[in-house]
């Protein structure tokens, strides 16, 4: 039996809406320490891995480990059904091949049940090493948000540069080009609004927009966005999501072109 | 029709019947015909018990036996008939067959009591009602229900089934008797040394019988049979080659067929997810990952 309860059932809305754009179907992996998903894209260029922690939730019981295959649009749809402030519950039997959503309002009431077919979906999960990213940068999210919006009406695919004077995310294109630089800030009263750049290495990449773009979905979710890069590895976006997780995009950098 | 008998010391009689247009070249044991009979045997179109279509049946004067008509066609051939030549080189061999074949199919579709001769008859193929003057014990496929006389009968399946059970049993002692390769492969070498102790061997005695029998009983009973003589599954065609090979290398030849059907299994899944059209959103994502390098080159599976 699985049982997770958690109050602010807008939470799970906002991290369906940040990966649905992505993926079409994932599969919820749940265990005694939490939820957890982990998914590529269908071009297999980006990597969703959301944790959701059982100490997060109001209330968490899982008896078995328990897979779940979940078609995310129809969960969205579903998780669409509720109010922001509803109370959630999410119910699964061991062997079952449905999982109920259970909405309450704060006052009781109203209940609504959701019960909603599960999939079997092939799963493959990949092996993420820990790495030492050479550059990290944080930064409020909404900033990242519209730098990707900007940039990306110039080209197809932004590069950013990470040195020891700031960051920098450009783009050219037929209009022509497109620079923000960013310079750590100097004194930091709130983390959230800050940009902290903690670099050993100056890095270089380029990156699909249209993708760093659905990262951006995330957004709700938290004030501060994670960028990780290295040279040659993929890119780690991560949003913290309350108290209760994160959630980490990996996407692959564009292969350089032999002539620039 | 004009008939003439000459002696054929090695296949019994050989029996040439010329109609005004068109002569056959028919082969039969002449002991078949019942002699007292004054009564020519006649061919006649009846239901064949697998296939539900008509069928040529040669029955004899009396009615008593039925002669199963097999044709082999050679367009090459014509036979010299007395002084005459016969451009139809057709064979036709009549071999005696169990009449309870043909009856069983009408047993089966009557399901209630009913009397022989209502059950035994097809208004497609009226020549059926003859099978009522055939020599063959009913009760071996049937329940007789009330008078003798009444000859009034219902399909019994178990007792069916023992039926073809005991033809099973007397096929395979034939074929066993007469050292009929049964195996799968037709072609066998000069210097291949059959072993009775074959484990194989009975099974595929087993089956081969069984697919003789197949041609004459209806689909719908021939699972029903399968099961109940408990015939061992027909190996998949992949394991058609270990199941040869596999005394000498049991161990390198299963392994290769594992590994096919693993190769197989994921690619399934994979096909279905490609039937469904991307929409524009997918595509235009699709799209941008274009040059760019695929995470699982970073991220080993687990």
């Amino acid at each position: 039996m699985f049982e997770a309860r958690l109050v602010q059932s807008s939470i799970l809305k906002k991290v369906l809406d940040a990966i649905k754009d992505l993926l079409n179907e994932a599969t919820f992996d749940c265990s005694d320490s939490g939820m957890q998903l982990q998914a590529m894209d269908n071009s297999h260029v980006s990597l969703v891995s959301l944790n959701l922690r059982s100490d997060g939730f109001d209330k968490y019981r899982c008896d078995r480990n328990l897979s779940m295959g979940i078609n995310l649009g129809s969960m969205f749809k579903i998780m669409k059904c509720a109010a922001n402030d509803d109370i959630l519950t999410i119910k699964a039997q061991d062997n079952a091949d449905t999982v109920m959503f259970m909405f309450e309002s704060p006052n009781q009431e109203k209940v609504s049940d959701y019960e909603m077919k599960l999939m079997d979906i092939d799963q493959e999960h990949l092996g993420i090493p820990e790495t030492d990213y050479s550059s990290i940068i944080k930064m409020p999210s909404g900033e990242f948000s519209r730098i990707c919006k900007d940039l990306s009406q110039f080209g197809e695919s932004m590069v950013i540069s990470c040195t020891k004077e700031g960051v920098k995310f450009s783009a050219a294109g037929d209009v022509g080009s497109a620079n923000i630089k960013l310079a750590q800030t100097s004194n930091v009263d709130k983390e959230e609004e800050a940009v902290i750049i903690e670099m050993q290495e100056p890095v270089t990449l380029t990156f699909a927009c249209r993708y760093l773009n659905s990262f951006t979905k995330a957004t709700p979710l938290s004030g501060q966005v994670i960028l990780s890069m290295s040279a040659d590895v993929p890119l780690v976006v991560e949003y913290k999501i309350g108290e209760i997780g994160q959630i980490r995009y990996y996407l692959a950098p564009k292969i350089e072109d032999e002539d620039s | 029709m004009s008939k003439r008998n000459k002696q054929d010391a090695k296949e019994g009689a050989k029996k040439r019947r010329s109609t005004i247009s068109k002569r056959r070249v028919v082969i039969f044991k002449s002991e078949l015909l019942s002699p007292d009979s004054e009564e020519n045997p006649t061919f006649v179109q009846i239901r064949h018990p697998s296939s539900g279509n008509g069928a040529t049946f040669l029955f004899s004067g009396d009615n008593k036996k039925v002669l199963e008509v097999m044709q082999f066609s050679d367009s090459k051939r014509s036979y010299f008939i007395d002084d005459s030549v016969s451009s139809d080189g057709d064979t036709y061999f009549c071999t005696p067959m169990d009449p309870l074949f043909l009856a069983l199919p009408y047993l089966m579709k009557t399901k209630r009591c009913c009397p022989l001769d209502q059950t035994l008859a097809d208004e497609e193929f009226p020549e059926v009602e003859r099978l009522v003057h055939c020599t063959m014990d009913v009760s071996l496929i049937a329940d007789r229900r009330g008078d003798e006389s009444l000859n009034a009968f219902i399909y019994n399946e178990e007792k069916t089934l023992l039926w073809l059970q005991t033809k099973l049993e007397r096929l395979i002692a034939v074929l066993k008797e007469k050292n009929i390769n049964t195996s799968k492969t037709v072609a066998v070498s000069a210097n291949f040394v059959k072993t009775d102790d074959d484990e194989d061997s009975g099974v595929n005695y087993m089956r081969y019988a069984y697919g003789m029998i197949l041609d004459y009983i209806p689909e719908s009973l021939a699972t029903k049979f399968a099961e109940f003589i408990k015939l061992p599954p027909e190996p998949e065609k992949s394991n058609k080659r270990k199941e040869i090979v596999s005394p000498s290398q049991p161990n390198g030849k299963k392994s290769k067929v594992e590994e096919e059907e693993d190769s197989y299994e994921p690619k399934t899944p994979a096909a279905k997810q490609d039937k469904k059209t991307p929409s524009a959103k997918e595509q235009a994502l699709a799209k941008a990952a274009k040059g760019t390098k695929s995470i699982s080159s970073f991220f080993k599976k687990k």
